[in-house]
């Protein structure tokens, strides 16, 4: 079966389509026809047969059933035509010709018929072996997580334990507790991360789009992040021109916050971060805004560009800083709003991460403007 | 404040999340009565007459919401309710129903405090100090009766609707106030739903006011919630 699909896979693929095969079959019977009749002459009918099976069989396993079955009776009647006498007419004179005409009808359907079924279940087999493959993603999923969980709280409880000690001094209680909040808060965003992923891939999260300004759930994303920001170089340049963009205010800034934070990451402590937005017009005309997040930490490396997106992912070299979930959670939010996010590697080192958003829809008018008071 | 220690309730049914709050808020010289669940709850704000009430969404008896509308029928004291992460509807009913503000598990010591500093300080300010004339929050001074707004000792000119929706935000500088509460004191009850009025307006405000419009130190987003007027408690 292996060796079939190997060998399918092997035919050039002209093009796709249910009309790709009707115009392939009459072709193929058309290229037997001529290659019998250069090769063998109107002699040997037995040879030219086989050509004719050959083609049929080809046609069968590019295009399926249908075409293969053109492919026959084009076949038959050409096999007629060119190679049974009288020559060039559809008369025959023999009549035992016309049980050759049978058994090559005949032959070509079993044929058929049957490619179609070791088709069918190649098909089957890709399927099971996707669904092992879900299943041993789930595993790795289930031990990656407990792992990650483990450790926080093996240094939770170790910490906590160490403070209930006699004779520790302030120094080291203060250091302590520190660890403590520290490793909560790691668990606390793994949670969180978990339970957005799991709710985003089973659809139960109502993406709640009211048209709104970019700037502000960029403000609050920042927001939320003032404390880990600080100490970091950050420019900030939104187009003056930005529309309102109708988005779910809660998720974009989750999916903001998720931006920042592997930037946080993944880039050297004090190094420049730089936050841009535009209005764009996407490949089909259709508006849009693009807001880019832009490091100069080490990049992304070669061919990496669209797997750090997948779920547990992560960048060698940054062991241990969480599940490889945020950037997949990021993508799962940008499709839930209709848009893309992709990353790319800066001129003079440093990635950029850029989200874009459909800007579909009539957006609201305000009707009561008023003026500045003198 | 003339009490040097206020009484605060707090209706949580956690032991271990009431056994964290009891230590920071007693630590802080706050006196505690707790109550286990809703009925206990109402029970308790009825004999104790406590001057703050925090109270946890997530009730095994009766729904905080419910709590928080029982409360209002009567008491006057600030109600902080406590929810966890994604409950942003609890919290949005919660706050319209009459709760004065909430805080999101996990929270930190500095958070919880501060919130109910500020609840304690709204409660507390007398009529005349409510009606001061001017209102100052940090580098932001506001003259309620001559309407001259000032940032950094700089006159700024606002239109009558930016003017409005500053006054009431300064008003309950600290507090979390709902698009629908906005809306509803500023535009009027006819566009409580017209949330695309408020956030435009927010933005011409953060232009006029804020030294980056993207980074604002006093007009702070509460994403799906309302917006803040941040004041250092």
């Amino acid at each position: 079966m292996l060796a079939k699909r190997a060998f399918t896979r092997w035919l050039p693929r002209w093009a796709g389509g249910a009309a790709s095969g009707y115009v392939a079959a009459p072709l193929s019977t058309l290229l037997a026809t001529a290659g019998s009749w250069l090769a063998f002459g109107p002699r040997q009918l037995a040879d030219a047969v086989m050509v004719y099976l050959l083609s049929i069989v080809l046609v069968s396993l590019r295009f399926g059933y249908g075409p293969s079955l053109l492919a026959a009776v084009l076949s038959v009647l050409a096999f007629d035509f060119f190679f049974i006498p009288p020559l060039l007419t559809f008369a025959v004179q023999d009549l035992s010709h016309v049980v050759t005409f049978g058994v090559m009808l005949f032959v070509a359907l079993v044929i058929s018929g049957l490619n179609q079924r070791v088709l069918a279940q190649a098909e089957a087999a890709t399927r099971a072996q996707l669904q092992v493959e879900t299943e041993q993603m789930r595993s790795s999923l289930l031990s990656s997580v407990s792992h990650d969980l483990r450790t926080p709280l093996a240094v939770v409880t170790g910490a906590a334990s160490a403070l209930l000690q006699d004779g520790v001094d302030a120094a080291t209680r203060r250091e302590l507790s520190e660890t403590i909040l520290q490793e909560a808060r790691r668990l606390e965003r793994l949670l969180r991360n978990l339970l957005d992923m799991t709710r985003l891939e089973a659809g139960a999260v109502v993406v709640k789009k009211e048209w709104q300004p970019l700037e502000e759930v960029v403000g609050s994303a920042l927001n939320r992040l003032e404390e880990a920001l600080a100490g970091r170089p950050l420019s900030i340049a939104l187009a003056s021109d930005l529309p309102l963009v109708p988005l779910d205010a809660v998720l974009i800034q989750q999916l903001l916050i998720n931006l920042l934070e592997n930037a946080l990451k993944y880039t050297p402590a004090g190094s420049p971060l730089e936050i841009r937005a535009s209005a764009v017009k996407a490949s089909d005309g259709a508006p849009g805004v693009e807001l880019a997040l832009a490091d100069r930490g080490p990049g992304i490396p070669a061919g990496q560009e669209l797997r750090i997106f997948d779920k547990f992912q992560r960048l060698s070299g940054a062991e241990g800083v969480g599940v490889g979930l945020g950037l997949a959670i990021c993508k799962a939010i940008a499709v839930a709003h209709g848009g893309t996010i992709s990353v790319r590697n800066r001129a003079g080192g440093g990635a950029e991460f850029r989200l874009t958003l459909p800007v579909t829809g009539k957006p609201p008018t305000l009707e009561v403007m008023d003026r500045t008071l003198p | 404040m003339t009490d040097p220690s206020p009484q605060l309730l707090v209706i949580e049914d956690d032991s271990q999340m009431r056994k964290f709050l009891r230590a920071s808020l007693a630590s802080q010289g706050y006196r505690v009565v707790e109550a286990l669940n809703g009925s206990e709850g109402l029970a308790h704000a009825a004999t104790y007459n406590p001057e703050l009430i925090l109270l946890d969404l997530g009730l095994p008896d009766i729904d905080g919401l419910e709590v928080t509308k029982r409360l209002r029928e009567w008491a006057t004291a600030p109600i902080i309710v406590i929810s966890a992460r994604g409950q942003e509807d609890d919290k949005i009913n919660a706050l319209d129903a009459g709760a004065d503000d909430y805080l999101t598990k996990p929270f930190g010591t500095g958070e919880l405090l501060a919130r109910i500093r500020v609840a304690l300080r709204h409660a507390a300010r007398s009529g005349a100090e409510r009606n001061a004339p001017t209102i100052t929050v940090g580098e932001l001074s506001v003259d309620l009766d001559k309407r001259i707004v000032h940032v950094a000792g700089k006159e700024v000119h606002l239109t009558p609707t930016e003017y409005k929706l500053l006054a009431l935000l300064l008003k309950h500088a600290g507090k979390v106030l709902t698009h629908r509460q906005l809306l509803k004191e500023v535009w009027g009850p006819g566009y409580a739903n017209n949330t695309q009025y408020l956030r435009v307006y927010m933005v011409q405000l953060r232009h006029k006011l804020e030294v980056d419009a993207a980074r604002p130190r006093y007009l702070l987003t509460e994403p799906g919630v309302g917006y803040r007027l941040k004041c250092d408690t």
